[in-house]
């Protein structure tokens, strides 16, 4: 989850915040200058009224549902249809058993509640994850092998 | 130099330390719970990870959570804070496991200090005064009373399987000493079922002196002056000042020396802090040492001009201290405030929610290591602290002057704080003159309850 604090000026960011949330988008991406980057995800931002807006888009939209706190947000942020499956542990995505099997799932697959459906690695330890719903695979979030942190959305299964 | 660091904290010392990353040029990484996505530590941060839900078992002392976060982001070095895993030994030994630099002093260091009774018997193999007494439990009124007399009256005897103020008993002369014991080994039996009882000697109006060090891994030490913490409320620091008013030069380089000696003995590196008992004869005895940076470290900054967290980065690379004994005087006076959500009309109630104004003192002398701003929430997870104000004057009286304005102008809408209490001790009599021990505040609280 890289931060663009001071790489990217506001406009820029506030451009992007829109674009997605306009378009109900996953997360955007752009690229300039070969190393400046900047991952804008989605599911409508809600920019704070009194922080300062340039460091608001980078807060992770993994916003809490804990009773008394951000409860505006959750409602914001809470627009996709289906459910999602969130990350129960800090640790690295992997889609497949093994590099050389195929995946758990694919989109499109059905999948029945207690079916496992990915593995986060964490502390060298593959941890199962198993699927909380019956329904398709909607939508996938994060790549194989890529770093998720607690509560970050990875699948949408409806 | 490190990469980049992970900061395993949040609130005030969170921020505080990505500041020192800035200074040194080093990227930051923070960590957060689900309920502190919006505080300012993780937005700040060159990148932020969600380690767990609010409960900080599952977050801020998830050590798992911690270093796959590390792992994740390529932070080479993790700097703890205080409080949550910062004198936990098996964290500073899973960090190395993973190759992970830990911020402060090795696991072997936390491990020896954390043990109170290992701790006392390695100053005291040091040279290091520590409050007399019997080693270990009496066995007879003979033995008591020899250990009484060696120590000098008054002393308390404890139960050895004692807390919470149960089985202790103060004697003032030798007359009183069977009568004082024996009530005291009945008492021990009756409630922790073991009637052993040890000596300790009685300081009377003591106040809560500590040293900080800094040293390096090659070898080097320094000590950066003394923090009176007198002003306590339950065992909890309220305010702080530096230097103490009841310290001179020569007592002063007596007990930096003495906290030197004592981070040699057990082959100390990175911040460290002596606590000792200073008692009316101004003689002094070993507490406790803390392996950590503290709360109240900012006082001693603005007293010595000595950036303690960037010097705790530095001496983790491996660089040697920036600074000599020689070099290090003290300049002024500095006060911290503990500002907290909490309501002192309420037993000290805390007071979670959100802050809808504020307003932060500025100006000469003025110091907020903070981590609010207006529209946050304080949530009911973790501890109440919200604020420090440090007031830096040319000497003691302009620091208290400097710490009643900034006080009277701090404003905090949407929770309760202390602040207005702050204000009547930073004006009450006592306090300016001086003369307050570490049983002060428990009496101003009594005599405040009964006038109602």
């Amino acid at each position: 989850m890289e931060k663009i604090y001071g790489q990217f000026d506001l406009e820029t960011i506030e451009k992007l915040a829109k674009i997605v949330a306009d378009n109900d988008l996953g997360e955007i991406t752009i690229t300039s200058d070969g190393n400046k980057k900047i991952t804008v995800k989605g599911k409508k931002t809600v920019l704070s009224p009194t922080m300062p807006a340039a460091i608001a888009p980078a807060v992770p939209q993994t916003l809490a549902v804990t009773p008394g706190i951000a409860e505006k947000s959750a409602s914001a942020v809470e627009t996709v249809s289906g459910n999602m499956v969130r990350s129960p542990i800090v640790g690295t995505f992997y889609a497949a058993p093994s590099p050389d099997k195929p995946p758990f799932v694919k989109l499109g697959d059905k999948v029945k509640k207690g079916d496992v459906i990915m593995i986060i690695e964490s502390m060298k330890l593959m941890n199962e994850i198993k699927s909380e719903f019956d329904g398709y695979v909607k939508e996938i979030l994060v790549s194989d092998g890529q770093a998720v942190e607690f509560d970050q959305p990875i699948m949408i299964i409806e | 130099m490190f990469k980049k660091v992970l900061i395993a904290n949040r609130g005030e010392i969170a921020v505080r330390i990505i500041r020192a990353c800035r200074e040194l040029g080093i990227r930051c990484v923070a960590v957060y719970s689900t309920a502190d996505v919006r505080s300012l530590h993780a937005q700040i941060a060159d990148e932020a990870v969600c380690i767990g839900p609010p409960a900080t078992k599952d977050s801020y002392l998830n050590m798992n959570a911690v270093i796959q976060a590390a792992l994740n982001t390529g932070a080479d070095a993790i700097h703890p804070g205080f409080g949550f895993l910062s004198e936990n030994a098996e964290f500073a030994r899973l960090c190395a496991e993973y190759g992970i630099e830990f911020i402060g002093p090795s696991a072997e260091s936390i491990e020896m200090l954390g043990n109170k009774a290992a701790a006392k018997e390695t100053m005291k193999a040091a040279g290091v005064p520590v409050i007399p007494g019997s080693e270990g439990a009496v066995s007879s009124f003979e033995e008591a009373a020899a250990v009484a007399e060696k120590a000098g009256y008054p002393v308390l005897v404890k139960a050895s399987a004692g807390g919470g103020g149960r089985g202790i008993r103060r004697v003032d002369s030798p007359e009183q000493l069977e009568e004082q014991m024996t009530a005291a080994m009945q008492e021990a039996k009756n409630f922790f079922g073991d009637d052993a009882v040890y000596i300790e000697k009685f300081l009377v109006n003591p106040h809560h002196v500590e040293i900080q060090i800094m040293a390096d891994k090659l070898g080097n030490y320094i000590y950066l002056g003394e923090r009176d913490c007198s002003m306590q409320r339950r065992n909890q620091k309220v305010l702080e000042e530096c230097p103490s008013p009841i310290v001179n030069e020569e007592l002063r380089k007596k007990m930096g020396e003495a906290a030197v000696t004592a981070a040699k003995q057990c082959g100390y590196y990175n911040a460290g802090t002596i606590e000792f008992l200073v008692d009316e004869n101004r003689d002094f005895y070993f507490m406790e040492m803390n392996t950590r940076i503290q709360v109240e470290h900012p006082i001693t900054e603005e007293v010595t001009g000595y950036d303690l967290v960037k010097a705790q980065i530095e001496a983790a690379a491996g660089l040697p201290l920036s600074v000599k004994q020689e070099n290090i005087n003290l300049r002024g006076h500095a006060i911290e405030c503990r500002i907290n959500a909490e309501n002192p009309d309420l037993d000290f109630r805390p007071s979670p929610g959100t802050i809808t104004a504020l307003y932060m003192p500025g100006g000469p002398g003025i110091r907020i290591d903070g981590a609010v701003y207006q529209g946050c929430t304080i949530t009911p997870f973790y501890d109440s602290m919200v604020s420090k104000l440090i007031a830096h004057g040319s000497d003691r009286s302009d620091a208290i002057n400097k710490m009643k304005w900034a006080l009277s102008e701090f404003i905090v809408e949407g929770v309760d704080t202390n602040i207005d209490f702050q204000l009547e001790l930073i004006r009450h009599p006592d306090f300016r003159n001086g003369n307050y021990d570490i049983g002060f505040l428990g009496r101003y609280m009594d005599e405040k309850k009964k006038r109602g």
